[in-house]
Order: C-alpha cells, then sequence, then structure tokens
C-alpha cells in the first residue's frame, strides 16, 4: 500500500514538472522540521501555484540506559518526513502566500528496550528474586499516526517561479496528524507492561498537529512568471 | 476587492494559530503518562500447587519461626514458586506458604506427583514428610513440628549414662529403659555394652560421660501419627538399594541419642549397640494380615535424615509374649537414627466415602486411622463443592480403620472392622445455622496501591474461627479473580468463601512471595471486605 502511494506520488511529480503550462516552475531544496526536502512548483495561475515534493529523514539510535532498577540497552529508529501536494495562493503581489494541501506521513517511530542486567526483587531479603535478562525478555514500542494523509496549512515567504532565478524560501505551518498511536509488544517476564501503550497513547492524545518550519532555496526553471 | 482579500487573509492566518493554540498539546499529560509507566512481572499460571501449613504438634498453632523447606525425591525438580521458578528449597514464615508443581507434570491418581519435603525451624525438631498431589489446582498439606519429642502424647522417654575410658571405649554396660506407656504398658530399650568404642561425627572418639536418651513412640494417637517421619505413605530404600513408594505401618518407632561429656553426637559404634522394641499384641503381621504372634517376622527401618525417607534395614523375629502381652522385637545397629519396626505395602485406595452436606459448604477435613493392629495415619482436605472422598495408598494389610469428617465443628465417624481396601461408608451433616457463602472484595489499600504483577500464581486464603487452635484452619480452594488498573497491575481482586457463620469472627491469613497477611473480620452479611494492605507486602512487589 505504500509502496503504490509512493509510485503514484513520483509520477504526479513527474507530470508536474513536465507540464507545459505557460509558466516557469521551480525546483526548491528545503531544510526543516520535516528534514530536508525536495520540492516542484508551478504555477497554474498568476496567483496560485501547485507543488509536490517531499521530505524524509531517518535516524538510528543505540544506547545503554542505566536506571535505578535494571540497565537496558536501547535501540531507536526514526522515520520522519513524508510527500506533499500543495496549493500556494500569492494573494498580494509578493512572496507572501498561504498554503494548503496534503501531507502523506511516513512517520514512524520504533524502539526496544533490553535488560542488560538481572533485575532483582526484594533484594538482600529472604525473599529476593533474581531474573536473569534473558528470561526478563524485552520490550518493543511503535508510534505511528492512523491516518497516513492528513492536512496542513501554513504561510510562507518566497515564490521560486515569478521572482529571481535563485530565491530564499521560508515556510511556517502545521499538520494535522491526528492523535499517535503507540503500540507496544514485549516478550518474557515483562511483556505485560506492554498493555500500558493504551496508557502512553492516551498521554500522547493532545499531540494531534505537527507544527512545520522550513527553510530553502528555490531555482526557477525558465522564464519568470508574472505577478498579477 | 483588496480589502476583503486582506480581510481572507489575516482571517485565515489568524484562525490557522488559534486552531493550534487552542488544540495546544498537553505536556503534562504526556510527562505523566511517561513517568507512571511500570515495568508489570508478567507470571505464568500455575496449574497445580500446595496450600501448606505448618503448625506446632503441641500448641497446635503456626510455627512462627522461619520454617525451611527442601525438597527431595523422583518429583522435586518439578517444584516451583510462584514466579514458576525452580526450587530446591523455600522459606516459609508464619506458618503457611505455598509451592507449585510444573505445569508439564499433570498429576492425577494413576499419576502422583510425590514431592518429599525436609523441614526445619530454630527451636524445632526436624520433620520430613511426602506431599502427594493427585489432582491440579489445589493440593492442601500439613507439616507438624515439634520442639521436643519428649512428652508427646503415647511417647515415653528413658536416659542412663556411663562412663567412657581412653580411645572412646565404654567402660561399663549402660542401659536406658523408657517407662511403660500407660496405654500398653510398651517398652524400649537401648543397650551399650562395656567394651564398646563410640565416635563422633567428626571422627573424634567420645570422651567423658556417654548419656544415652530415648523417646519410644508405641500407642496410636493423632500425636504420634503426625510426628511418624516422612510421613506413612514415603519412600523406602530396599534391601537391594532401590527406591520405592510404599505405605508403611508402624509397631512402634523411637529416637535414639547418644552424647559424650563434650556434647558430641556419638554416631558410630564398634560393635554394635542393641535396641529392643516392645509391640503391642494387636499389631498386625504385614505379610500374614493376621495379629503378631511369637516367631514372626518383623521389619525394621532407620530413618535417613538427609534422603528423607525410611531405610530397610532387615527383618528381625518376635520374641515372647512378655508377662505385659507384648512381644519383643531386638536388633543391632553401629549408627543412630529414627528406628521403625513395622511392615510396607505397595498400598490400596479405598472405596468411595460419600458425604452429605446438607448445606456444609465449607472445605471439609478427613483423618483417617487405624485403631489397631500397627498404625498408619492421613489427613485430606475434600474441597468445597465435593463430596466423596477416596483415600490413596493406605496400607493394605491394616484391618481397621477410622475416618473422622469435620466441618463448621461438627465431627462424623465412619469406623470398620475391615480393612480400608474398597471400603465405602456415607456420613451425613446437620444442617448448619447462619452459615453463608460470602464474597469478598479484596482490596491492597493504601499502603500497596497495586502490585507489579499480572497474577498471584498459587495464591491461597486460609481461616479459622477466631480463638480457635491454628491446626483448626482450613483453606479456600477456589483462586481469587484478580483486578488490574490501567497499567495492568494488580489492585485487587474478589473471592467467594463458602461456609462461613455469619455473626462470627473468623482468621484469614494469606501470603505472596512469602509475606503474610492476617486479619479478624466479623461476618456480617454476604458481601465483605479484605483489606490486603496494612502492615504487609513491604516488599518491591508493591507498585509504590
Amino acid at each position: 500500500m505504500e509502496v503504490n502511494m509512493r509510485r503514484k506520488i513520483l509520477l504526479l511529480l513527474l507530470s508536474l514538472v513536465f507540464t507545459t503550462t505557460g509558466y516557469a516552475q521551480s525546483v526548491s531544496i528545503r531544510v526543516g522540521t520535516l528534514g530536508p526536502g525536495l520540492h516542484f512548483s508551478i504555477p497554474v495561475s498568476s496567483s496560485l501555484s501547485l507543488r509536490a515534493g517531499g521530505s524524509y529523514f531517518a535516524y538510528s539510535h543505540s544506547a545503554a540506559i542505566e536506571d535505578e532498577d535494571v540497565n537496558v540497552d536501547f535501540q531507536g529508529d526514526l522515520d520522519w518526513g513524508g510527500a506533499t501536494l500543495l496549493a500556494d495562493w500569492y494573494p498580494f503581489r509578493s512572496g507572501f502566500r498561504l498554503t494548503g494541501g496534503a501531507f502523506y506521513n511516513l512517520i514512524k517511530v520504533t524502539g526496544t528496550g533490553v535488560p542488560t542486567e538481572p533485575y532483582y526483587l526484594n533484594e538482600g531479603q529472604s525473599n529476593e528474586k533474581i531474573f536473569q535478562p534473558e528470561r526478563l525478555g524485552s520490550l518493543s514500542a511503535k508510534l505511528t499516526y492512523g491516518s497516513k494523509i492528513n492536512p496542513y496549512a501554513g504561510i510562507g515567504f518566497g515564490d521560486g517561479a515569478r521572482g529571481a532565478r535563485v530565491s530564499f524560501l521560508f515556510e511556517l505551518g502545521a499538520i494535522y496528524v491526528g492523535s499517535p498511536e503507540i503500540e507496544m509488544q514485549g516478550t518474557g517476564m515483562i511483556a505485560g507492561s506492554a498493555s500500558q501503550d493504551e496508557v502512553l497513547t492516551e498521554g500522547l492524545e493532545s499531540f494531534q498537529w505537527l507544527p512545520v518550519v522550513s527553510v530553502g532555496l528555490a531555482i526557477r526553471i525558465g522564464k519568470a512568471s508574472e505577478r498579477r | 476587492m483588496k480589502t476583503s482579500k486582506n480581510s481572507l487573509v489575516i482571517l485565515t492566518v489568524t484562525f490557522f494559530f488559534a486552531s493550534l493554540s487552542l488544540s495546544g498539546c498537553d505536556f503534562s499529560a504526556a510527562e505523566d503518562a511517561l513517568s507512571n509507566f511500570d515495568v508489570i512481572i508478567s507470571l505464568e499460571e500455575v496449574n497445580s500447587y500446595v496450600a501448606l501449613t505448618v503448625v506446632d504438634g503441641q500448641t497446635g498453632n503456626f510455627v512462627q519461626q522461619q520454617v525451611n523447606l527442601a525438597f527431595f525425591g523422583q518429583d522435586s525438580d518439578a517444584v516451583i514458586d510462584m514466579f514458576s521458578d525452580p526450587v530446591t528449597d523455600l522459606s516459609v514464615s508464619g506458618g503457611i506458604g505455598s509451592f507449585g508443581i510444573r505445569n508439564a507434570l499433570v498429576p492425577s491418581d494413576s499419576n502422583p506427583i510425590e514431592v518429599r519435603v525436609q523441614v526445619e525451624a530454630q527451636d524445632y525438631q526436624p520433620n520430613s514428610v511426602t506431599i502427594a498431589l493427585t489432582k491440579t489446582g489445589q493440593t492442601d498439606a500439613r507439616i507438624y513440628l515439634f520442639r521436643e519429642i519428649q512428652g508427646i502424647p503415647g511417647s515415653e522417654t528413658g536416659t542412663n549414662s556411663g562412663n567412657i575410658g581412653s580411645g572412646g571405649v565404654v567402660l561399663e554396660d549402660i542401659e536406658a529403659r523408657t517407662l511403660p506407656n500407660p496405654m500398653n504398658q510398651a517398652q524400649a530399650t537401648v543397650s551399650v555394652r562395656a567394651g564398646t568404642q563410640g565416635t563422633t561425627a567428626t571422627g573424634e572418639s567420645a570422651s567423658g560421660e556417654l548419656s544415652v536418651e530415648i523417646v519410644y513412640f508405641t500407642a496410636n494417637s493423632s500425636s504420634t501419627a503426625v510426628v511418624f517421619p516422612g510421613g506413612f505413605r514415603g519412600t523406602v530404600e530396599t534391601l537391594d538399594g532401590t527406591l520405592e513408594q510404599v505405605s508403611f505401618t508402624t509397631a512402634g518407632f523411637m529416637s535414639v541419642t547418644v552424647t559424650d561429656g563434650n556434647g558430641n553426637e556419638i554416631t558410630q559404634f564398634d560393635p554394635p549397640i542393641e535396641l529392643s522394641m516392645e509391640v503391642a499384641p494387636n499389631t498386625i503381621n504385614g505379610h500374614t494380615g493376621s495379629p503378631v504372634s511369637t516367631g514372626d517376622a518383623i521389619d525394621f527401618y532407620s530413618y535417613s535424615e538427609t534422603g528423607g525417607y525410611w531405610v530397610e534395614e532387615g527383618e528381625s523375629t518376635l520374641e515372647g509374649p512378655g508377662s505385659n502381652g507384648n512381644y519383643t522385637v531386638k536388633f543391632l545397629t553401629s549408627h543412630l537414627s529414627t528406628w521403625s519396626a513395622g511392615y510396607n505395602d505397595r498400598g490400596c485406595d479405598s472405596g468411595v466415602f460419600s458425604i452429605q452436606r446438607n448445606g456444609n459448604t465449607a472445605a471439609i477435613t478427613a483423618r483417617a486411622f487405624s485403631v489397631s493392629g500397627g498404625w498408619f495415619g492421613a489427613s485430606v482436605v475434600i474441597p468445597s463443592g465435593e463430596s466423596d472422598l477416596t483415600i490413596l495408598n493406605a496400607p493394605s494389610h491394616l484391618t481397621d480403620f477410622e475416618v473422622v469428617f469435620e466441618v463448621n465443628g461438627q465431627e462424623q465417624t465412619i469406623q470398620r472392622n475391615t480393612g480400608i481396601c474398597g471400603a465405602t461408608g456415607a456420613v451425613a451433616f446437620d444442617s448448619p445455622i447462619n452459615v453463608i457463602d460470602v464474597h469478598f472484595a479484596l482490596d491492597f489499600g493504601d499502603a500497596c496501591e497495586a502490585l507489579k504483577l499480572n497474577d498471584v500464581p498459587a495464591f491461597v486464603i486460609f481461616h479459622k474461627r477466631q480463638g480457635e487452635p491454628d491446626v483448626s484452619t482450613t483453606s479456600v480452594t477456589t483462586q481469587p479473580i484478580f483486578h488490574l488498573d490501567e497499567l495492568g497491575r494488580i489492585t485487587g481482586g474478589e473471592i467467594t468463601i463458602p461456609g462461613l457463620e455469619l455473626g462470627l469472627t473468623y482468621t484469614f491469613y494469606t501470603t505472596i512471595n512469602n509475606e503474610r497477611a492476617e486479619r479478624d473480620i466479623l461476618i456480617e452479611g454476604s458481601e465483605m471486605f479484605f483489606d490486603l494492605s496494612e502492615d504487609v507486602f513491604e516488599s518491591d512487589i508493591c507498585a509504590n
């Protein structure tokens, strides 16, 4: 499903690039809260452009976490970003724009914790219990969003198709992604802890907006379009 | 037009940021969720477990000292604790505890799981029993300990002493003889002849004064039955060295202790010393099924404290009878132990004894024993909801037996002058007055908001009427339903306890991870509250 959607977005991008509209097109490189990205923009009227692109960022992190109960080896993976299909409306004769559209999110955060030392219950007491790490098992968690396609709204400055050949871009906006969902799974004796994923999901219930801030450079392809 | 466009832009931007701020992220909720995260220990259900009570045989109350149990025998490697960890030993505090059997083993009548248990507690004589599980679920077991075996009803004591010369050689004949037992006049004697060399457990020669003490259990009583080492269904090491599960009867058994002037126990004698026991004439010969007579053979056994089983030492011939009507059996030994004269066989099962409960829904305790003819004893708990009893592995050569059933202060007895194999019978209890089934809400309360567990396998609740000795305590054979909080931790539960008398105060006991809770609760209705929070569960198992 995800692969098909990516293909569709790629086809759309290509069709935009090669569509002849009579206006100059632009390509922009951006970096921001969604990671580094590449966008193609094509004006469809004197004040409206269509833009497609994507940003993506992946990061992995391993750490040995020291805890008062038991030390844990942690492995986390972050997939961040997604593809966008946007409309930029330039209401003034300037680079200021209002932007709206859809964001196909590829956001996924996963992490796995594996205890590296025994867990002591009632340490030093007559009823002391020692659970070795291999018996304790592991806990893994995955954060995703329920809907892959999310609405986006924002404002920005800079118009690659209508100004200088190279122009600076700034964008501020937000994606409504809905509440994140945390799914946990466990093995061994600590497997039961995974049932707390619902509590964690509830705790993050209000995190429904993804802020977007990005800066970039746009390069015009072709003759500059005229602002009305 | 331009004005309206600007207004639209301003409105849009304002709406956009207003929406963002209104739907602002609640960081404190996220922080709370993360900080509340707790590691829950998932425990596997234990299908077969033993509800254990350890009772002082003289006072009838629970042994309050820490009791150490060591597991022996073929199925001992199947013993697990509530965490499903294999255990070779277990500590029990306050006289109650529990242990489980690996789920891979499914006990049944045809495939019983038998665990030998060696029991020790400070200030008490060690004891050992064989606990047999013949079904899944809960099996009740009671172990008796005695501070001193002297003075137990049915036993008599004798002492004597003499001098030891150089090289640990006894200088004079020393004979310790018990007083005649008032019930059957039977006596026992230990004879150490002059010239016998005594050696301590560390291999040193005895020195100073040699003291001999003997305790002889020869009359059948509830006290002497429970002190019989290993229990009457146990393991014997036969003459060819193999271990077999058998059912014992004993005509009498005695504990012999010999110490030197330094208080060291003498464990080896050269030449052997002579032990003599008098056997009551109503003892049934396990080989012939008839009362013993002159010239009959009788087995003698020594008890292996380390192995937790009886060792068949051989057989001897009955002499007499003497003027008191008793026969005498003598044998020589070079080591000291607890010694029994009696018989063993493969055992047999009784038929079904049926019980008309007539509203007595609580668990029924049944004690079976032989009145004469070499005695044995067995104690069985009939769970609530069950109304029949089969006594398993009783000695097949018994010629009489008695079974006493008890519930809610009532006793009913079946007595037969026949062997127990295949025997049947029926008893009926009177309808109890004001006895109800009580539904209890279990709560871990403020002191322990929750247990970091998703289950408490082998959780057992015991109860007795307040003021009665602990020996009257019975267990609840059903498991509670545990309630979990949103994190999956146990916060409490519920259980229905049958057969409690309205208006009476009961003492309830329970144990989790060897921490005992005790509560006195007046039964005021069919819905009651059992607060498990106070002064218990201080361990890390508590979530807070």
